[in-house]
């Protein structure tokens, strides 16, 4: 914030010598603010570890000594990799496709970020009730082929590592979408048109044009998609205990659910992702260096052109039907049966699972508890990420702690959200703050995961913007306030509700840390779900899932509503 | 610059504002000394009361509704999940001193005898209930803290569709054509599951463990799940879930049978000492197990009280395993054996 500085010579206030200096203040504000911040992300991390090594590192000797280990681990990776590979080329492809839309089509660049809007239990649940083996729908529909009929099971199992890995990579494809569509939206149509006037075809300029430009979104999506990977919860949990498929994230579940709660080992498991979340990290750091190299003038000669290639619309429409049509279809069909079975007739269809889940006041409790606990963590998320942008983006005045911020914001992004279900739950049930069963531990650990949303997207927006407003608004007399309120709020308003839709969906969403540190009395709806699924009661699951999907759909509609139709395309 | 201290300041307050206001603890009003009537103005007073426990839901919404006819001043609410669940979080809330349940019932053997050997979890039960003849309490309590309530019983179990003839015996399940089509439950943090599993190779056939897991089975979290998984035909058969009375009344093609011999495990109950409605939850503890209390949970399990209408066992024929084989390290030897015989 340069344009303090000369302010501040020319007060003359007789009581200066008494006062702390305005530079100290501020060091001294977000010294403050980093404390919390590292309190809250740093010490759950630094307790697990101290468990997982006293009595001899028992908690990794007893996690690492297992018979199973070397499986788990192999599995692992195999879901990490090969759900990177699946969003990475489906995330790209769709890019690409979204860039070639005729401008009549140009709504449907909306269908990839639209799986989001479904959360990840729903949808695999969804693909339960269409590819478990027996009763599967489409499964039953296959069966009515030639060549897989006579047989009574089959031919896919959901349950299985690959199964749950393509799920798993549909998934993450719209988390690859959302980083290489904003960098697609940055190669100048110049260089395309250039390529196909010189006579490439359209995959020519694929290869040889657009993937080349797209080195660095590709590298960083990438990156972030492979620890999303890493740290994949759902898919295994739900899909793999059919068939014994465990990876780490669910170890470390099972390990502090089952009695006796063992957190020396849960914290030993967690240990290879955190060190691979935080190498990532760094290495970005170190890759990226100073983000001020990379503001860039968005002008208008740089969008790029509109296609009229019909490919592309209908590349976007499959991709809508597989990802969330289908999925859809397969919980409202269970939702509306007794029990789920393969065999259907209309005679059974009834809307009594709907009927029992309004009834049901641990239900409403769980929608309230969503909204409420997302809704405070978003409130509290987006001042904090506002304040660290501007140390991360104007506080090249505070070296160590512009870097310690970076590095505590972006923490969260590379450590899976299990393992800080697991750090919160060891922390809050014991002294000094005992907050087990209450929505603020929620809230907590909700603030932690949505710190890198909230500062690096409205990083982003000061970045593009630059200093030449702050300066100009400085010139005019505007104190930092007057600055802040008056110019910079207003125009990072689009940027802003675009974190808060984001944050919002994805926290109504919130399963894998929601599930640790949830309590019997304050549950979320994406834990009540998997209660009733632990149970057995599938028409329930449908009937919860769907309702998952509507409160996130008003969600986002009340977001679109503040922020304008472009809040989710902003993302 | 100042702005932003500002903002900081109030951000950091507002956390420790929220921190503040939400971490509100359940009110105790502690248990009272005096007589029964006492207890029942004391527990009306507070107005309501938690169960936790491992049984049917059905079966826990009927007694939701006997119980809160008998008392109509105290609400029941209650959350059904599987031992490997509960008891953690059981655990937790004595360790921390913040109570949600009132009253738990468990069919974990192991962590019944522990708890019942420590005390730590349980209050003494004070109702009259307890002292009626048909009750046993000789029989029927442990300690003066963990009392008998119900047991459930296993039977084998089938899709009609997918399996016409049924089953008769636990032989019948051995069989090439029922491969990957049988159902069983994971014992991995389930000592009475665990206790199931020795039960088949004791009394059925020395190697029924290791011809059933040839058969490759699938593996569910819950006995409530193999049930699901038969109603959809996702399984066709299963040598341990619940008598499937409900699902047949549900309309779902499913068949099932009692062996010879069954294998069963009874369920306890207490009242914690972490329960924030410490009178409410005795009046529960004496209601589950008068006459009204057992109907409403008897359906398809064993009875706490003989006669009781539903009831497929009485409770106090089904012992509790014997836990000197159930230690922790017997117990997480045998998941490990399991694991690699059932999920190579």
């Amino acid at each position: 914030m340069t344009a303090t500085v000369p302010a501040a010579p020319l007060k003359s206030n007789p009581m200066r010598s008494f006062a702390v200096p305005a530079q100290w203040r501020a060091r001294i504000g977000y010294l403050a603010l980093l404390a919390v911040l590292a309190y809250l992300v740093v010490l759950p991390m630094i307790r697990l570890q101290a468990l997982a090594f006293e009595n001899g590192a028992q908690g990794y000797q007893s996690q690492y000594g297992r018979f199973d280990i070397g499986e788990t681990i192999r599995t692992t990776i195999a879901l990490a990799i090969g759900s990177l590979v699946i969003a990475m080329v489906l995330g790209t492809l769709l890019a690409f496709a979204a860039s070639r839309l005729p401008a009549r089509m140009g709504f449907l660049k909306i269908v990839p970020i639209l799986p989001i809007v479904m959360p990840a239990v729903a949808n695999i649940v969804g693909w339960a009730f269409l590819l478990s083996p027996g009763p599967g729908y489409l499964n039953v529909l296959l069966r009515k082929l030639p060549w897989w009929s006579g047989t009574d099971s089959g031919p896919i199992d959901v349950y299985t590592v690959p199964w749950i890995i393509i799920l798993t990579g549909f998934g993450l494809t719209s988390f690859v979408y959302l980083f290489v569509s904003a960098g697609m939206q940055n190669i100048s149509s110049e260089h395309l048109e250039a390529a196909q006037v010189s006579g490439s075809s359209t995959i020519g300029v694929f290869f040889r044009v657009v993937l080349p430009l797209l080195r660095p979104s590709l590298i960083y999506g990438g990156g972030i998609a492979l620890l999303l990977g890493l740290g994949q919860f759902t898919g295994p949990l739900l899909l793999g205990q059919n068939t014994g498929v465990n990876v780490l994230t669910t170890d470390m579940y099972r390990r502090v659910s089952e009695s006796p709660s063992d957190f020396a080992a849960a914290a030993a498991a967690g240990s290879p992702l955190v060190i691979l979340g935080i190498a990532v990290v760094l290495i970005q750091k170190l890759l990226l260096g100073n983000q001020n190299r990379f503001v860039t003038h968005g002008g208008k000669a740089f969008a790029p052109s509109g296609g009229r290639a019909r490919w592309a619309t209908m590349t976007l429409v499959v991709y809508a039907l597989v990802a969330l049509v289908i999925p859809l279809v397969g919980l409202i069909v269970v939702s509306l049966t007794p029990y789920w079975s393969g065999a259907l007739s209309w005679s059974l269809f009834t809307l009594d699972n709907f009927r029992e889940l309004f009834a049901n006041t641990a239900v409403i409790e769980s929608v309230v508890t969503s909204v409420v606990t997302s809704f405070g963590a978003v409130l509290i998320c987006v001042p904090i990420g506002y304040i660290m942008a501007n140390l991360l983006v104007r506080g090249r005045r505070f070296r160590v702690l512009s870097l310690t911020g970076d590095l505590i914001t972006a923490l969260p992004l590379g450590i899976p959200a299990v393992i800080f279900g697991v750090g919160f739950l060891l922390t809050y049930t014991e002294p000094p703050l005992i907050l087990y069963g209450t929505r603020t531990v929620i809230v907590l650990v909700y603030v932690v995961l949505m710190l890198p949303f909230a500062t690096r997207m409205q990083m982003t927006a000061m970045l593009s913007l630059g200093n030449a407003y702050t300066e100009a608004s400085a010139t005019s007399g505007a104190s930092p306030m007057v600055t802040n309120l008056r110019i910079m709020l207003p125009l990072m308003r689009p940027a802003i509700l675009s974190a808060v839709a984001l944050m919002f969906i994805l926290l109504t969403h919130e399963f894998a840390a929601s599930l640790l540190v949830r309590a019997s009395t304050t549950q979320v709806m994406g834990t009540l779900l998997y209660d009733m699924w632990q149970n057995g009661s599938y028409p329930q699951v449908a009937a919860m899932a769907l309702l998952m999907t509507a409160v996130t759909t008003v969600g986002v509609g009340a977001a679109m509503v503040v922020g304008g139709r472009n809040v989710l395309s902003n993302l | 610059m100042r702005v932003r201290t500002a903002v900081a300041t109030v951000v950091a307050a507002a956390l420790v504002v929220a921190i503040a206001a939400c971490g509100s603890s359940p009110a105790s009003s502690g248990p009272v000394d005096g007589d029964w009537a006492e207890v029942v103005a004391a527990a009306e007073a507070e107005g309501s009361v938690f169960l936790y426990s491992t049984q049917h839901p059905d079966n826990l919404a009927r007694l939701k509704t006997a119980f809160e006819d008998e008392y109509p001043g105290i609400t029941l609410e209650f959350v059904r999940g599987t031992d490997v669940e509960i008891n953690p979080r059981v655990e937790t809330e004595n360790r921390t001193g913040k109570g949600t349940a009132d009253v738990h019932m468990t069919s974990d053997p192991a962590w019944i005898t522990t708890a019942a050997e420590s005390g730590r979890y349980s209050t003494p039960i004070v109702g009259p209930a307890f002292d009626t003849a048909g009750y046993e309490r000789d029989r029927s309590v442990l300690d003066d803290r963990l009392f008998l309530v119900s047991a459930a019983v296993f039977a084998l179990g089938w899709n009609t569709s997918a399996l016409p003839g049924g089953l008769q015996t636990p032989g019948d399940l051995l069989t090439e054509s029922l491969r990957g089509k049988i159902g069983v439950v994971n014992p991995a943090g389930f000592a009475a599951v665990v206790d199931e599993y020795r039960f088949f190779d004791e009394n059925w056939s020395p190697d029924f463990n290791r011809r059933l897991a040839a058969l490759r089975p699938r593996v569910y979290p819950s006995a409530l799940g193999v049930a699901q998984a038969l109603n959809s035909g996702e399984i066709a058969a299963t040598p341990m879930v619940q008598p499937l009375v409900r699902e047949q009344g549900a309309g779902a093609p499913v068949g099932w049978v009692l062996p010879q011999p069954a294998w069963g495990t009874p369920w306890y109950s207490h009242v914690l000492t972490s329960a924030p409605h410490p009178n409410a939850a005795q009046v529960l503890a004496d209601f589950l197990v008068t006459e009204k209390g057992q109907t409403a949970l008897s359906a398809g399990y064993g009875s706490a009280l003989p006669d009781i209408p539903g009831a497929v066992a009485r409770a106090q024929d089904i012992p509790l395993p014997d836990t000197s084989t159930l230690t922790a390290d017997s117990v997480s030897r045998f998941q490990q054996e399991w694991r690699e015989r059932f999920m190579p």
